[in-house]
């Protein structure tokens, strides 16, 4: 049985300013159960507006803590988590085996023939900090791997944020190692990468980025087709969804599926891993 | 936090100030006034980082700079739309330095 993963970002709030929340969390409440052993991975801002123990109790519990979700979760921090000194209501609602150790919130974990490295866009990751040294030593460590990258901030979009310099020295190390896939939140729509380099150039064993902030949070529609970021091969701003990865030893697929809205993306057949 | 900006992150936090308070300008001109506000309150801190060797940066603090930085980030893609690259460019470059006062904090805030 394939390895089937979702993840999407941006989720929980104030109903009025997430109006997508709860129909997503619904929809992945049904595709966990129809999909068994299938994890979720959640791409930061989490708890809106700024990730206080009383916005995760309120907002993100009801829907996204659901018993059948959380056990299931692996998290990220976004921006708005830190809003919360050193994101203390994020580390503590998420814990060891879903935030990583300690508070500097990046780990990584193997599934199934994948290796999955969770990162922290919002504390030091240059040169030399101990998170990129992490990164550095564990994509060496598993460098055999077919591997996913999930992130808040995105290296490119073509919607709100737009591009980001953040994520610049993560992306030339998940290059230098072939990691397969990124997954940011952040800009809150969905939008689907070519495989690229860290200079943008097609590569056809770079990386493929997808921004999922389609959790709930209101959606910004991303730039018409003719003025989008290079390879960005889809992008919308008009339904609120999750992302499907599924996973094999030698390829993998996706499908965007909506909660809210009419849009979809469904890979053509499988894309070959890049060992 | 106690925190002694760079001479780059003040020069930053300075034209920042400026950019934003332009945009403020403008749209008090034409009416707005919440929003004139968030701006302005932006502007303020980014000043104070501007004159000050060293203060004492709050978590409000620490917001008002990401939220700058989410302003300029509007001002950048503007220009990059119509073709002002080298002034995107360098909008870019604050947007970069004032991420990494943020990062700073988020970092000083978890020890």
């Amino acid at each position: 049985m394939p390895n089937v993963l979702f993840a999407v970002g941006d989720m929980a709030g104030p109903a009025d300013d997430n109006p997508g929340s709860a129909a997503t969390a619904a929809l992945v409440k049904s595709l966990l159960a129809a999909n068994p052993g299938s994890q979720l991975l959640v791409l930061g801002d989490n708890a809106y507006v700024d990730g206080t123990p009383q916005e995760y109790a309120n907002h993100y519990t009801p829907g996204w803590g659901d018993p059948a979700i959380r056990p299931v979760t692996f998290a990220c921090p976004g921006n708005h988590d830190y809003h919360s000194t050193g994101a203390a209501p994020y580390f503590a609602f998420f814990g060891t085996q879903a935030a990583g150790p300690g508070t500097g919130g990046f780990y990584s974990f193997d599934r199934d023939g994948w290796h999955i490295v969770s990162l922290n866009t919002e504390k030091d990751h240059k040169a030399g900090s101990p998170q990129l040294l992490f990164l550095e030593a564990d994509l060496e460590a598993h460098k055999t791997m077919p591997t996913i990258a999930f992130f808040h901030r995105p290296r490119f979009g073509s919607g709100g944020h737009g591009d980001s310099d953040n994520p610049e020295d993560f992306w030339d190390v998940l290059f230098a190692h072939h990691v397969e896939i990124v997954l940011c939140g952040h800009a809150h729509h969905y939008e689907r990468f070519a495989p690229q380099d860290p200079d943008q150039n097609p590569h056809p064993k770079g990386i493929r980025q997808f921004i999922v902030g389609t959790g709930g949070r209101g959606l910004v529609p991303p730039k018409p087709p003719g003025r989008r970021k290079p390879n960005s091969e889809t992008a919308d701003g008009t339904t609120f969804g999750v992302l499907k990865l599924t996973l094999d030893a030698t390829s993998y697929q996706w499908e965007f599926v909506p909660a809210l809205g009419s849009f979809a993306d469904r890979s053509i057949g499988p894309h070959p891993i890049n060992r | 936090m106690r925190f002694q900006p760079t001479r780059e992150q003040q020069e930053a936090s300075a034209q920042a100030a400026e950019l934003l308070s332009g945009q403020a300008d403008g749209l008090r001109r034409t009416g707005s006034v919440t929003t004139v506000r968030g701006l302005s309150d932006y502007a303020d801190t980014l000043r104070k980082i501007a004159a000050s060797p060293e203060l004492n940066l709050t978590a409000k603090d620490k917001v008002d700079v990401e939220q700058a930085t989410f302003v300029l980030e509007g001002q950048r893609d503007g220009l990059l739309t119509a073709d002002f690259k080298d002034r995107a460019e360098k909008i870019q470059s604050l947007i970069r330095t004032l991420n990494d006062i943020v990062e700073r904090y988020n970092a000083s805030a978890s020890e």
